[in-house]
């Protein structure tokens, strides 16, 4: 076979098609005018011989066929005709066709968005080295199963220093406020996350420029490794910012150096970290110091048996804490560190993503059996066009190839559409953050479901294209072109029938859930704050810890501040507070009330500091006793106001004013508070528990 | 290999290009020309028709193995005439040795019995 002249023939055939075709004639009608010919030399008449010669070997336009058929180049021509052919009967029925594409769209590329995302969020491994094995080390309260709280800094260091499950360990905290960062006299506020020396390693991450912590670094008095976009949009991006001085909080630091661009850790918004050092205030006091643990598990051990090991190391810490100590009542845990993540950006995080999945999975569901009815409802209508092809010598294959050629085209352009609508969701969720989402890899359109819901939806265009086709050629044509096709129809009814069933079914199915997720949004937005948000304007502040050191120098700030703001034409009062509602829920503490018997956890209580017109500017209504007000100096008798949720879950059906009460543990030195008023509950959510606080206040300053 | 039934005269598809390449090792000639020749050197047994022979002359020109152009007939009519290349002389040398091969051994089979 020489492939060449195969090609350039076929292709010569099909590009000067009218002079090849004359050509084929040429040669045929000699042919059969030289046959007819023999036959009158033989004795026949002109007319006789002729047709006598064409019985013997078949007219001229039969043969002219059959030669053409040989080629390749007639399958061409066949596709190209019916190609044209289905996009006009497509376009005949522009309505539906409309109607088919949109839906095979929406449900490509709904799914393939969704399931990118999810993929990106919840599946795919951390981008860090080894991110399979990399576990994340919370401690939990003993008899609070459901607690995760940060683990204690003497407890890390044991486990770092004897575990034989870890490869490497490191740990860090975001328990803090933010900070004020000075560099060349401008300064900046950040979130500087104290971090231990093994941080980089054990993510496997190098500096962009620089180096990330090294061993020697545990000398110098403030180590700090810049993030790329704290470097690049703060600081204008500096080339001769290693080694560079600069002041964090008072202290002075140095630049080891600046991460690349694509790592990110827990939290999102983490401007630089700093060096745990040897001698700073978590090795001096590491039974009160806490920390998040993170680290690279040896291959093969499992996170139970981590969490073994490291329990009976915590053991021993605990025996050589001094008695009572809050480390007596909490023992580590040991999850996978992916799961972690998700659970820190949102505890629904991970549920929410999966119900949307199943959505879109259902919608893509939808779409195939909508097309499946469109194209069978189209079949219906054509039967007697369908007959008429057969009766005009139409082979079944050529029918059958001519809708095939239909579905074809139809799910190329839903195909178009959905690839169109996956990439621009995806395009829009990255740029729009409409979830924080933890960090790890950024979501990308996934190319296997891109595949996958291609081929689902194009094997459905395909069936349920050539299945009508199939059955309507199969049809006696007389009975086709007489009656209205009655067996035809009846067997495109039942198919029908299911199609749209099943369709009903699960839009139905959507719809409920749908409605059921918009309501409780609803209900979540319409639900009284305890509050006045309206009119408010809220604002943070963070002061530089050097000048700001004195609890005098702070309250004068900020009593000059509040005059200031409340001074403002058009504002009715100013306040502070130490966290705002809803999504700051105050420091938590134990609690230790006189008079009752101890109370157990870590966390019974969550504290507010407030200046005294809080609750008037925020209109939270007082229920007893009174507020904080000019009788309250830090010279007497220290006295705080607690909330319904605190009086209703300590003081059931008693009034709390009067009661003494403590925000430690019992044998601790936290000073005893009077209760002096009740007040309404606020809304808030606290960040790591999920659960309400009950909260209490105590007065900041007063005028 | 010729079947004397009721589809008398009907050449394979393979053996029909061999024939033709034969016919066309002795002179060039036209479409017809070829058909009545191997009707003619077959005393009657093959009967070609216009169909299975222009689909085997397209499929011999476009593997190389003949060549067709042009002429004037001795009735000067514009026929076209086919003629072997040196690739087509080669092929019908290999084609007539394989053929021989397969007929004995036939032959053998169907004596032994």
């Amino acid at each position: 076979m020489s492939w060449w002249r195969q090609f350039s023939s076929g292709l010569a055939t099909l590009l000067r098609r009218k002079r090849s075709a004359a050509e084929l004639d040429e040669e045929l009608s000699a042919y059969l005018e030289m046959a007819a010919e023999e036959k009158v030399q033989e004795g026949m008449s002109a007319k006789d011989a002729l047709r006598a010669v064409r019985m013997e070997q078949g007219s001229a336009e039969t043969t002219r066929e059959q030669v053409a058929a040989a080629g390749w180049e007639s399958f061409v021509e066949t596709l190209s005709r019916d190609l044209r052919s289905g996009v006009r009967a497509l376009r005949k029925s522009r309505g539906s066709t409309a109607v088919a594409v949109l839906t095979l769209g929406v449900g490509i590329g709904a799914s393939t968005a969704v399931f990118s995302i999810v993929d990106g969020v919840l599946l795919k491994t951390l981008p860090y080295r080894s991110a399979e094995r990399l576990a994340a080390v919370w401690s939990t309260e003993i008899g609070q199963p459901q607690s995760k709280i940060f683990t204690c800094y003497r407890d890390f260091e044991a486990f770092r220093s004897q575990s034989q499950s870890f490869e490497q360990l490191a740990a860090l905290t975001w328990a803090r406020a933010g900070q004020i960062l000075t560099r060349n006299g401008s300064p900046h506020e950040v979130l500087a996350i104290p971090a231990s020396v093994e941080f980089f390693s054990v993510l496997g991450a190098r500096a962009e420029l620089g180096r990330t912590f090294g061993s020697k670094d545990g000398s110098n008095a403030c180590t700090v490794v810049l993030s790329h976009s704290f470097w690049e949009k703060e600081l204008g991006g500096p080339a001769d910012v290693i080694g560079s001085p600069l002041t964090l909080d008072g202290r002075a630091c140095t630049v080891a150096g600046v991460m690349n661009r694509k790592f990110e850790f827990y939290p999102k918004t983490t401007s630089l970290w700093v060096l745990i050092a040897t001698d700073g205030q978590f090795a001096s006091q590491p039974l009160d110091s806490v920390v998040a643990i993170f680290g690279r598990l040896k291959p093969g051990i499992s996170l139970a048996r981590a969490e073994s090991e490291l329990d009976s190391l915590h053991q021993r810490v605990v025996r050589e804490a001094p008695p009572g100590s809050w480390v007596g009542g909490v023992r580590p845990i040991v999850r996978d560190l992916r799961t972690e993540y998700t659970w820190l950006a949102g505890r629904n995080l991970r549920r929410a993503l999966l119900i949307l999945f199943a959505s879109a999975g259902l919608l893509l569901l939808i779409a195939c059996l909508n097309v499946a009815n469109l194209l069978l409802g189209r079949y219906a209508e054509r039967v007697r066009e369908i007959g008429v092809s057969m009766a005009l010598g139409s082979s079944r294959s050529r029918l059958l190839r001519q809708s095939l050629t239909e579905s074809v085209v139809l799910a190329s352009l839903g195909t178009a559409v959905g690839i169109a609508l996956a990439v621009a969701s995806v395009r829009y969720f990255n740029s729009a953050a409409l979830v924080e989402l933890p960090p790890g890899n950024s979501v990308a359109v996934d190319i296997r479901v891109l595949g996958f819901a291609i081929l689902l939806t194009t094997l459905s265009a395909l069936l349920f294209g050539l299945w009508p086709a199939w059955r309507a050629s199969e049809v006696d044509l007389n009975q086709a072109l007489k009656q209205s096709a009655l067996p035809i129809a009846r067997g495109r009814q039942d198919a029908s029938q299911w199609l749209v069933i099943g369709q009903v079914a699960l839009t139905v199915l959507l719809l409920v859930g749908a409605g059921l997720l918009t309501q409780s949004v609803m209900r979540l937005g319409a639900e009284p704050m305890g509050f006045r948000p309206q009119g408010l304007l809220t604002g943070e502040v963070v002061l530089p810890s050097e000048s700001y050191r004195e609890l005098r120098q702070r309250s004068a700030l900020y009593e000059r501040l509040i005059a200031r703001l409340a001074a403002l034409p058009g504002a009715t009062g100013a306040a502070l507070s130490s966290a705002l509602p809803p999504y700051n829920g105050g420091a938590s503490s134990p609690l230790t009330i006189a008079g009752k018997a101890p109370i157990e956890g870590l966390e019974a209580v969550s504290t507010i500091e407030i200046t005294c017109d809080y609750f008037r500017v925020m209109a939270i209504p007082r229920l007893a006793g009174r507020e904080f007000d000019s009788r309250d100096q830090e010279s007497s008798e220290r006295v705080a106001i607690v909330n319904h949720q605190f009086a209703s879950k300590y003081f059931p059906g008693a009034s709390p004013l009067g009661a003494r009460i403590k925000l430690g543990k019992a044998g601790g030195n936290a000073p005893w508070l009077t209760v002096s008023g009740l007040v309404g509950d606020e809304k808030r959510t606290t960040v790591y528990q999920g659960r309400w606080g009950s909260s209490s206040r105590r007065w900041s300053i007063c005028r | 290999m010729a079947d004397k039934s009721d589809k008398a005269g009907e050449v394979i598809q393979g053996t029909l290009d061999m024939l033709i390449l034969k016919t066309l090792a002795l002179q060039p000639m036209h479409g017809y020309g070829i058909s009545v020749r191997i009707e003619q050197m077959s005393k009657g047994v093959f009967k070609v028709n216009a169909g299975s022979l222009f689909v085997a002359l397209q499929r011999l020109q476009r593997d190389g193995l003949i060549r067709g152009e042009w002429k004037a007939t001795e009735n000067s009519r514009r026929a076209r005439y086919y003629a072997l290349t040196e690739p087509g002389r080669k092929r019908l040398q290999s084609e007539t040795r394989e053929w021989e091969r397969q007929v004995t051994a036939i032959a053998r089979i169907l004596e032994a019995s």
